[in-house]
């Protein structure tokens, strides 16, 4: 697995795309909607959604490192 | 259009507050959650840049020539058009950078002593660093308290030095005095030099640069013991809260502090961006209500949540607001 060294790393920076994504989640979801389930609910979507296209990213240099 | 069960009250109070303190629009106008959610997301995010950052990673800087020597480059701080989104937590920077273009922040242009235009009381610490005393060399921290005259004139030092004398001997001087029946004197106030906070240069006599910047401002004390220079004391003095805060730094200062803070510096410049650029999406929702609708219209790939108690009224025609 060579993402673990890099996810191991004491002062990795990646960590900080978590809080990020969660502000920018809740506010953009505020910003469309006024029900608070549906906020929250496409908040939530949203959330994972960019941590999962950011992992995919990730994944994808992982790959093109290893393989260059 | 705004969905009609989303009181707006007066659309424009609630922008300018929300643009101001973030949620602080919505929380007039009666959307609590909204506010909490605004507030705590878009502060939070803007605090833990700044955070990141010390507090330095807000600031404006606009030059409108080049710097000389720095490759026809201009400062602008670009970035700060994102920051300013959030209204009163960035906007005093913009007060600051045109106070530090003002006359106030010009110094004598012949540089010496150079960026002493007010009277300076203030502690001081830093180090020793290869000062020739009497048996040898000593090194050690210099505490005391630095008084410099107006434009640098009739500056006065009086310290204590702890240190190591080079063959391992504890020193505790004092430096205005004498020590074992030898005179030791700082010849401060013609040779001394108030530069910034992270600035080990002089500036250039056609530029002169604004006299804030970062939290500290940096000294450097020639020592001379006789006739002779005995060594050197750099150290600093704190800058009052007036002439840091949000105020934009000088090229060395923001050189010192990339070098020092690194990727956290630039992750305190994104952190305070995205907060700012959030907010013009709050101040956006205070103006015209959200912009997809109440957010019980029925979706394509979702089953249509109750609408909530109080605010529910009987469901109407989906009615999506326009929102650019």
């Amino acid at each position: 697995m060579p993402l673990l060294p890099i996810l191991a790393m004491s002062d990795n920076t990646l960590f900080y795309l978590v809080p990020l994504a969660i502000g920018i989640s809740l506010v953009y979801s505020a910003s469309r909607y006024e029900l608070t389930s549906r906020i929250i609910s496409r908040a939530v979507r949203l959330c994972f959604t960019i941590i999962g296209f950011m992992t995919l990213v990730l994944i994808l240099l992982m790959v093109l490192h290893v393989s260059s | 259009m705004t969905d009609p069960r989303v009181n707006l009250k007066n659309p424009f109070i609630a922008a300018v507050l929300a643009y101001l303190i973030p949620g602080a629009g919505h929380w007039y106008q009666g959307r609590r959650f909204k506010a909490v959610i605004y507030f705590v997301c878009i502060v939070g995010l803007f605090s833990w840049g700044c955070s990141l950052g010390e507090a330095k990673a807000v600031h404006l800087r606009w030059d409108d020539e080049p710097r000389r020597g720095r490759n026809e480059e201009r400062q602008r701080t670009i970035g700060f058009i994102a920051q300013a989104g959030i209204g009163g937590a960035a906007l005093p920077a913009a007060a600051q950078f045109y106070r530090a273009r003002g006359e106030d922040a010009l110094f004598d242009q012949e540089q010496v002593p150079g960026k002493v235009l007010e009277k300076i009381d203030a502690n001081f610490e830093g180090f020793a660093r290869h000062v020739t005393l009497g048996a040898g060399k000593v090194e050690g921290r210099v505490t005391g308290t630095l008084v410099v005259g107006r434009f640098g004139t009739g500056s006065e030092f009086e310290g204590r030095l702890v240190g190591k004398m080079a063959d391992g001997r504890d020193v505790d001087w004092q430096l205005v005095g004498s020590q074992n029946a030898q005179p030791i004197s700082l010849e401060v106030g013609r040779r001394i030099t108030g530069l910034d906070d992270v600035t080990p240069i002089r500036l250039s006599e056609q530029r002169p640069e604004p006299e804030f910047s970062g939290s500290r401002r940096r000294f450097f004390c020639q020592v001379a013991a006789g006739v002779e220079n005995a060594g050197l004391i750099e150290g600093s003095i704190q800058r009052p809260l007036k002439d840091h805060f949000l105020a934009p730094l000088s090229d060395n200062a923001m050189k010192h502090l990339q070098g020092r803070l690194g990727k956290y510096y630039d992750l305190a410049l994104v952190y305070t961006w995205i907060a700012g650029l959030l907010n013009v999406l709050a101040v956006w929702d205070a103006l015209q209500g959200p912009a997809y609708g109440y957010g019980d219209e029925t979706d394509e790939d979702e089953t249509p949540p109750k609408a909530e108690g109080a605010n529910a009224g009987p469901v109407a025609a989906p009615s999506a607001t326009t929102a650019s």
